[in-house]
């Protein structure tokens, strides 16, 4: 087992350097002298667009430079922004903690919407309530998350006047986002438990637990739910690592200021450090999640060889 | 549907509770998914192509002393701010919101099968370098690789294609090999071998025709994904740009007056869900009916 967490661990890493140095090269190679985006509309002297460039190490060969951007990063120093001049990972410690905010509210909902519609579609395989559950999953799949937003906020800010319109600093400035970034994680849990639901009830061991006299309900609960939640685990994780991509999307229909805003509007701006950092951080979060599920699902389910 | 029921009236069914169906429905293979979804597809696929025929108004055509009117017997889906026909928009947008998904996902599928192919069958060491390069693509994720992508070639429809293409590339990848791996342990592989058929004769011949269904329901439901991402990434602001009437773009456009004038947004949205709606069932109905084992 220690040895296959440090394989994994192993394994985690590479890829995330791979993928700085992806992201490091593409964003050197977009147009545009970094130097002379430092100083917006008016270009400055040569001489003095020189030293900016030999104080930003852009001099330096590529290599040399990404390794001093990552010898920087670890330290929380992503540089500063191109327009506002601020250090990037100020602005990124300011927005991370309302996208984590987002994306686990979100997560939560999506769990236990689509963990109880799959397992009351399950349980009901072939009735009215399977037929509607799985139908709705399709939809909420379907309806592009921009649009669904938009009704959200046109029924439930505008109508009702439950929910603020935008904003992003109390829980309910969530609410209404972390639903619309729920919904389609909801319905892809809801179809995966589902299955496994089906899948698990027709063991042996529910038969046997049926024939020992036990309560429908015990069957379920005790007997079924819990193995029908091994391929849950996976795909929730799944679905968190999606949801960094989605909150790109929802943090902009309702004005959330969160990376994902910031990533849009730096790619406006084209500040490129921000765009960086934003990415950089993402991904990290994207490996580590993947990894966190790896590791939780081999200790869930002890069948799987530590290969 | 009620039409071929009473055809198939005769039929006696064994399946307890199974209620009678139609003729057709039995063609479909009893996949109701497949039904609507092939008539939503369809109705999409002609407006794509008809949709400039059909349109009752130009799309770009501006009536100042017709903004924003609610939907009505002239205007089916209102018009907009510039009191532009809604309804005639989307059926032009039809055919260029439906081609960028469709590219993307060609892109894609081609791509991904020939790498697929290629390290499923090569092996080796050419394979283990391309399951890294893959890893190192799926580990950032989707629309971050877009926005990367977006920054270094500069907004617009076209890179919003190539860039949904390209993040499309690992999944056909890893779906061919995996199936190219399964096919290659199968007798049938070992026989065309031994009757000495070369390496891309066995490739074409008879490892393709045993993928093509797994390719097919996953590209059928990448369809609805790309349909998604392509409108996702031109609602904010990376794909075509205004005036031209693309869905995604249209419902950001609309954002603003959502207020006072929720059609705008409205009717495109529709277009766009439907369409991602009948893709999604589409690919369930083709599962269903080509790979039995996933039936329940």
């Amino acid at each position: 087992m220690g040895r296959y967490i440090a394989v994994r661990l192993g394994a985690a890493l590479v890829t995330l350097v791979a993928a700085s140095m992806l992201i490091f090269v593409l964003l050197r190679v977009a147009p545009g002298d970094p130097a002379r985006l430092m100083y917006g509309l008016t270009p400055p002297p040569d001489a003095q667009l020189e030293e900016m460039r030999a104080a930003l190490g852009l001099d330096q060969p590529l290599p040399v430079q990404y390794a001093r951007y990552m010898g920087a990063a670890l330290r929380g120093d992503f540089g500063r922004s191109y327009r506002s001049h601020e250090p990037v990972g100020s602005m990124i410690a300011e927005r991370f903690p309302r996208t984590l905010r987002l994306t686990l509210a979100a997560l939560v909902i999506a769990t236990v919407v689509g963990v109880a519609a799959g397992v009351a579609a399950g349980v009901r395989r072939g009735s009215w309530l399977d037929a509607a559950t799985m139908a709705a999953a399709v939809l909420g799949v379907s309806v592009p998350s921009f649009w669904f937003g938009m009704v959200l906020i046109l029924v439930f800010a505008v109508g009702l006047g439950w929910f603020s319109v935008a904003g992003s600093s109390t829980w309910r400035d969530v609410v209404l986002p972390a639903v619309t970034l729920g919904i389609s994680a909801a319905a892809v849990i809801a179809r995966v438990t589902r299955a496994a639901m089906v899948e698990v009830l027709t063991q042996d061991y529910i038969r046997t637990a049926r024939v020992k006299g036990l309560a429908e309900r015990v069957v379920y609960f005790r007997h079924a739910l819990k193995n029908a939640l091994i391929p849950v685990v996976s795909i929730v994780g799944l679905q968190m690592g999606y949801m960094l991509s989605g909150a790109i999307v929802v943090e902009n229909v309702f004005g959330y200021a969160g990376m994902g805003q910031l990533a849009v509007y730096a790619l406006n701006t084209r500040d490129y450090p921000v765009i960086q950092a934003v990415v950089l951080v993402s991904t990290t979060c994207f490996i580590l999640v993947n990894l966190a599920v790896d590791l939780l699902y081999t200790l869930l389910d002890p069948r799987i060889r530590y290969a | 549907m009620s039409r071929s029921a009473s055809l198939a009236g005769d039929t006696a069914w064994t399946r307890p509770g199974a209620r009678r169906r139609g003729r057709l429905y039995r063609l479909l293979g009893g996949s109701m998914s497949l039904a609507l979804g092939g008539v939503l597809v369809g109705l999409f696929v002609l407006m794509a192509l008809l949709g400039p025929y059909l349109a009752p108004h130009d799309p770009l055509a501006m009536d100042l002393s017709a903004r924003f009117q609610k939907p009505s017997a002239q205007h089916w889906a209102g018009t907009d701010q510039f009191g532009r026909d809604v309804f005639s928009r989307i059926l032009h947008g039809a055919g260029t919101s439906l081609l960028a998904a469709v590219t993307a996902e060609a892109i894609a599928l081609a791509a991904g099968t020939l790498i697929g192919l290629l390290s499923g069958y090569v092996r080796g060491r050419f394979d283990l370098v391309v399951q890294r390069i893959l890893e190192i693509l799926m580990a950032v994720p989707g629309l971050l690789l877009a926005v990367v992508i977006v920054a270094v070639l500069g907004p617009g429809l076209q890179n919003v294609m190539i860039t949904v293409g390209l993040a499309g590339i690992p999944t056909y990848a890893r779906l061919v090999r995996g199936q190219v791996l399964a096919a290659a342990e199968q007798e049938y592989v070992e026989a065309a071998r031994a009757m000495g058929a070369g390496s891309r004769r066995i490739m074409l011949r008879h490892i393709m025709p045993n993928i093509v269904a797994p390719v097919l329901v996953v590209g059928t439901m990448g369809l609805a994904g790309a349909i998604q991402a392509t409108a996702a990434l031109s609602y904010l602001g990376m794909g075509a740009q205004p005036p031209d009437p693309v869905w995604g773009t249209m419902v950001a456009e609309a954002q603003v007056f959502i207020y006072n004038a929720w059609w705008l947004a409205a009717a495109p949205g529709a277009a766009i869900a439907l369409a991602v709606l009948g893709f999604n069932l589409l690919g369930d109905g083709l599962r269903d009916v080509l790979d039995p084992r996933t039936r329940r």
